[in-house]
């Protein structure tokens, strides 16, 4: 039992610096995202002088993808800062962020379908991309399903302890 | 305590349902990969157009067949919570951790591998245009190899909830 619960712990401390990593990496790709948005997309402003609805679909299909991208970082840099604070990884509200982050690519892929029919008339430009969002969303739900099942046992382990 | 077992056993439901769809997708991800790798196969030949090409095939092909490798294992692992229903397991510690390492190899062996090869044949290595490391891969390989430190936790957990009961 004393064997066990020092495994625990180093599994603890393990988690701990790898989600500090982790977490740290999540900022810098969100603060990458918010500089090429800011840089690119906001500064130049070139997405308005395109004319051809094509052209207009694969703007707004970027824009929309570097501002979610940044969005799931910042989450996911929250989440991870939380784990290395406290070093457990299940809990309902790490569920919580991982089932936002699912939601907001379900969102993504919603809003590419949308923006490809009313522009282009037609849902073939984003077909591949958006079922590939569409399906890391809902790959996300099941993380968040699966950490919620952890969180269940680190409840029951609690309080045993 | 019955309403809690209750819960758990809803979610061990979901998510047996939810592993059988996404072993699916990965099924489909090992042939798509599989089917790349071998539509590379003919630019292996040495009548290549520029000799530095096929060094370049070599690269890609072994980079798909890695990736089929890597899905393969990963339809594995979602077919296996589909039918036991536990997610927390060492068996899938260690597939996970599998997946990580290869995810590194992809990132860093096959193109220093293929230009090397290609350098030691005397072949001119200027129009060699693949990466030598592929950064999203390193990253994915490191993440794996977090996710599989989680499920490391959660087989602890599992255990002692197992003991209790």
């Amino acid at each position: 039992m004393k064997e066990q619960a020092m495994s625990k712990n180093t599994a603890i401390e393990k988690l701990k610096s790898g989600s500090l990593w982790i977490g740290i990496v999540c900022v810098l790709a969100s603060l990458f995202n918010a500089v090429i948005i800011a840089a690119v997309f906001l500064w130049k402003g070139v997405g308005f002088n395109i004319t051809d609805n094509y052209g207009r679909f694969a703007y707004l299909q970027s824009l929309v993808s570097y501002c979610i991208s940044t969005v799931i970082m910042a989450i996911a840099a929250l989440m991870f800062f939380r784990i290395a604070q406290n070093g457990i990884p299940f809990t309902a509200k790490n569920a919580r962020f991982v089932r936002i982050i699912g939601a907001v690519f379900l969102l993504d892929a919603a809003v590419m379908t949308g923006a490809a029919f009313v522009l282009c008339g037609t849902v073939m430009p984003c077909i591949v991309d958006a079922s590939r969002t569409l399906v890391v969303g809902l790959l996300f739900l099941f993380i968040a399903h699966t950490i919620r099942y952890g969180a269940m046992l680190q409840q029951e382990s609690d309080e045993t302890l | 305590m019955k309403q809690s077992a209750t819960d758990k056993n809803t979610i061990i439901r979901r998510l047996r349902t939810g592993s059988i769809g996404i072993c699916v997708f990965y099924f489909l991800l090992t042939i798509f990969y599989a089917e790349r790798g071998i539509g590379m196969l003919p630019n292996l030949k040495p009548e290549a157009e520029l000799e530095i090409y096929r060094y370049e095939a070599i690269s890609q092909t072994v980079t798909y067949f890695l990736m089929a490798a890597a899905m393969l294992l990963a339809a594995i692992l979602f077919l296996q919570i589909a039918r036991k229903g536990m997610p927390f397991q060492d068996q899938h510690v260690r597939t996970v951790c599998i997946i990580g390492v290869l995810f590194l190899i992809i990132a860093v062996i096959p193109a220093p591998a293929a230009l090397l090869l290609a350098k030691l044949n005397g072949v001119d290595t200027a129009l060699f245009l693949s990466p030598m490391i592929s950064i999203s891969a390193l990253l994915e390989g490191f993440l794996m190899l977090f996710i599989a430190q989680i499920l490391h936790y959660g087989t602890m957990l599992q255990l002692e909830s197992d003991e209790t009961l």
